[in-house]
C-alpha cells in the first residue's frame, strides 16, 4: 500500500522557511538594529526566531514522517 | 603550556582508544567505504555535526560576528536549510543507493545519467573545491597550537604541528574506514558540539554578568544586514545563503553521509535532532562573538577571538579546553572530507578506468587519502595570504555539482550531455568571475560568482535537456529509475532490468 504524501501543513512550512530565509525584501525590513524587542535588536531577533521556525519545521516533518508510516517500508 | 596540551593529548589518547577498541575487519570496500549503513541515529547526528561544522567555525563564526555583524547568522540559516533540503530529497537518493549498491556521489550521477565521464567529473570537482577547506583547517590548527603555546610557536611550525597531528590521527581513519570515522565522530561531536556549547554559554553569561555588555549597545553597522545601496550589494545576504544550503549536499563527504545510514529514517532523524544543537552552538557563537566585540583584544585581532576569550575568562585551563574543542571538531571534518576523496578516487575516477577488486579498491583509496593530506598539508605551510577567498571560491565552486545533482534527482529529463557540459562551463566560469569578483559581483546586485555560474550552469543543463531529448530505451530508463521509489518495495526484476554498466567487483 502506498504510503501517504507528506502532510501539506509540512510542506508549506518548508516553503516559508525558504521564503523567510530567502526572500531579499524580508531581510531588508527585518535586517536592521531597530525596532528594539525585548531589549535586543531587531536584525538578532529575526535570525533567532528564523532559525528557531526552520528548527521547528524539521521536528514536524520528522513527526509527520513517523506519523505517515514512512519508516514502515522493509528496506 | 602543560595544561593546555596535556588537555589536548588526554583528548587525543582517548580518540585512539575508541578507535582501537571498536575496530572491526571490513569485509568488503562498501564495508570500507560506507560502514556497510549500519549506523544508527545518534551516531548519525554526531558524525553529521562533526563533518558538517569544521574546527574553524569556532574561529569563523565568532571573527565574522565580531568584525562584520549579524551578516554570521548565514552560517546557522544556510546549515539548517541543508537538513530541508535533505528532507525533501533523501528518500530517492537513499532508496537508490540501497538497490543499485552505490557507493559514492559519483555512482549516484553514473546512475542517474548512465555513463562514468559524468562520475569522473563530479569526483574531480568535489576533490578539488574540498582542498581549500583542508587547508582551512590545516591552518586553523596551527592557530590552535599558536594560542596554546602562549605565541611561543611561530606560525609555520604551528601549521606544521598541526598538519603532523593530523596525519597521525589520519593512521587510524585509514585503517579504520568510514566505521572509524562514524565513531569517533561520535567522541569528538560529544567535545565539540556539547561541550563547545557549555563552553559558548559559559562565555556569554561571562560577559553580560561580569561585563555587562548588552545587545542593545552594539553599533547599528554591526546589526545590520547589507540592503538597497550597500557596498556589497542588496542580494549578497541571499546568495551566500542559497549557495550554502544548495552547496551542502554536494560535498562528497556530506553525500556519503547518505549512505552510511541503516535506513532513510536514521538520516532524516540524524537532520532533525542534530538541527536544535546547530541553533545552540552556531547562534551561540554569534551572540558570543557580538558580545565580545566590546573587549579591546578581540577588535584589534577577531579572527582568534575564541582562545582569546577563553583565555581571558578561565585562564589555562579553559584556554586548554577551547582548543580541545577546536580540535575535535577540526578533526571530524578533515576525516571526513580525506575519507571521502579516497573513496572517490578509487571509486569513480581510476575505477571508471580500471576496474578494481576489494582489495585494490582499498589500497588505491588509502594512496589517494594520503595523496590528498599531503597535498594539502604542503599547500597549509605556504603563505597564502588570501585563505578566505579560497574558501569561498571552493563554495563557488562545489555548489555547481547542484544541477546535475538536484535536477537529476527531481527531474527525468536532464541527460549527460546537458550535466558534463553544464558542470564544466560553470565551474570554469565561476573560477573566472570569482579572480575577477572576490567578494560580490557590483553589476548584478551583490550576487556572488558561483550562482552566476549556476545560472549559466543550470540553462545549459535545461538546454541540453529540451534539444536533445533521451533516446527512448533511455527515456524508458530513466522512467523505471523514478518508479521504483514511488513504490515501497520495487521487484529485483525490476532493479536488474534497470542495472547500469558492468560495476567492478
Amino acid at each position: 500500500m502506498p504510503t501517504a504524501p507528506r502532510s501539506s501543513f509540512v510542506a508549506i512550512w518548508f516553503v516559508l522557511d525558504a521564503i523567510l530565509a530567502l526572500f531579499p525584501p524580508i531581510y531588508w525590513v527585518a535586517g536592521g538594529p531597530t525596532p528594539l524587542i525585548a531589549g535586543i535588536p531587531c536584525s538578532i531577533v529575526y535570525f533567532v526566531l528564523l532559525s528557531a521556525f526552520i528548527v521547528g519545521s524539521l521536528l514536524a516533518a520528522y513527526a509527520d514522517d513517523e506519523s505517515r508510516g514512512a519508516f514502515k517500508a522493509p528496506v | 603550556m602543560i595544561i593546555t596540551f596535556g588537555l589536548v593529548a588526554l583528548f587525543c589518547i582517548a580518540v585512539v582508544v575508541v578507535l582501537q577498541m571498536a575496530h572491526i575487519t571490513d569485509k568488503s570496500f562498501t564495508d570500507y567505504a560506507v560502514a556497510n549503513r549500519s549506523f544508527g541515529p545518534f551516531y548519525q547526528a554526531m558524525s553529521f555535526l562533526n563533518t558538517w561544522w569544521p574546527g574553524g567555525i569556532f574561529l569563523a563564526i565568532t571573527g565574522l560576528a565580531a568584525s562584520g555583524g549579524v551578516i554570521s547568522f548565514y552560517f546557522l540559516v544556510y546549515s539548517l536549510l541543508t537538513v530541508v533540503l535533505m528532507y525533501v530529497m533523501a528518500e530517492r537518493v537513499w532508496l537508490w543507493g540501497k538497490l543499485f549498491d552505490l557507493r559514492t556521489q559519483p555512482d549516484l550521477f553514473a546512475l542517474r545519467y548512465n555513463t562514468r565521464s559524468m562520475g569522473v567529473v563530479g569526483a574531480l570537482v568535489g576533490i578539488i573545491s574540498g582542498i581549500p577547506w583542508l587547508i582551512l583547517g590545516f591552518k586553523g590548527l596551527g592557530d590552535l597550537f599558536q594560542a596554546m603555546s602562549f605565541g611561543k610557536m611561530g606560525a609555520t611550525e604551528a601549521v606544521i604541528a598541526g598538519v603532523l597531528l593530523m596525519v597521525v590521527r589520519q593512521f587510524w581513519t585509514i585503517r579504520m574506514g568510514m566505521r572509524g570515522v562514524v565513531i569517533s565522530d561520535m567522541l569528538q561531536g560529544l567535545a565539540a558540539y556539547i561541550g563547545g556549547t557549555v563552553i559558548i554559554i559559559g562565555l556569554i553569561l561571562w560577559l553580560l554578568f561580569g561585563h555587562g555588555f548588552r545587545l542593545s549597545a552594539l553599533h547599528p553597522a554591526q546589526v545590520t544586514l547589507p540592503g538597497l545601496g550597500s557596498a556589497v550589494g542588496p542580494h549578497y545576504d541571499y546568495a551566500i545563503i542559497f549557495s550554502g544550503a544548495l552547496g551542502g549536499w554536494c560535498w562528497p563527504s556530506i553525500f556519503i553521509r547518505l549512505y552510511t545510514a541503516d535506513s532513510v529514517r536514521s538520516v532524516q532523524r540524524a537532520g532533525a535532532f542534530g538541527a536544535p544543537l546547530s541553533f545552540l552552538f552556531a547562534g551561540g557563537l554569534v551572540i558570543l562573538g557580538l558580545l565580545a566585540s566590546f573587549l579591546p583584544e578581540v577588535a584589534k585581532a577577531p579572527d582568534a577571538m575564541w582562545f582569546t576569550v577563553c583565555r581571558m575568562a578561565g585562564g589555562p585551563f579553559l584556554l586548554g579546553l577551547g582548543g580541545v574543542v577546536v580540535l575535535a571538531a577540526t578533526m571530524g571534518n578533515v576525516d571526513g572530507n580525506i575519507q571521502a576523496s579516497g573513496a572517490q578516487i578509487a571509486n569513480d575516477i581510476i575505477g571508471s578506468f580500471k576496474p578494481l577488486d576489494h582489495k585494490q579498491s582499498v589500497i588505491a583509496a588509502k594512496i589517494g587519502m594520503l595523496a590528498v593530506t599531503l597535498v594539502s598539508a604542503w599547500l597549509s605551510t605556504l603563505a597564502i595570504p588570501h585563505l578566505f577567498m579560497l574558501a569561498i571560491l571552493s563554495y563557488q565552486g562545489i555548489i555547481q555539482l547542484a544541477v546535475p545533482q538536484y535536477l537529476g534527482i527531481f527531474w527525468k529529463r536532464g541527460n549527460a550531455a546537458g550535466a558534463l557540459a553544464g558542470v564544466i562551463i560553470g565551474f570554469a566560469a565561476a573560477v573566472i568571475l570569482q579572480s575577477v569578483y572576490p567578494l560580490s559581483i557590483g553589476w548584478a546586485w551583490g550576487l556572488t560568482s558561483g550562482v552566476i555560474a549556476l545560472i549559466i550552469n543550470a540553462a545549459i543543463y535545461v538546454g541540453c535537456a529540451v534539444l536533445l531529448p533521451h533516446s527512448a530505451a533511455e527515456a524508458t530508463r530513466v522512467d523505471g529509475l523514478f518508479a521504483l521509489t514511488n513504490s515501497r518495495v520495487p521487484s529485483a526484476g525490476a532493479v536488474r532490468a534497470l542495472a547500469l554498466k558492468p560495476r567492478r567487483a
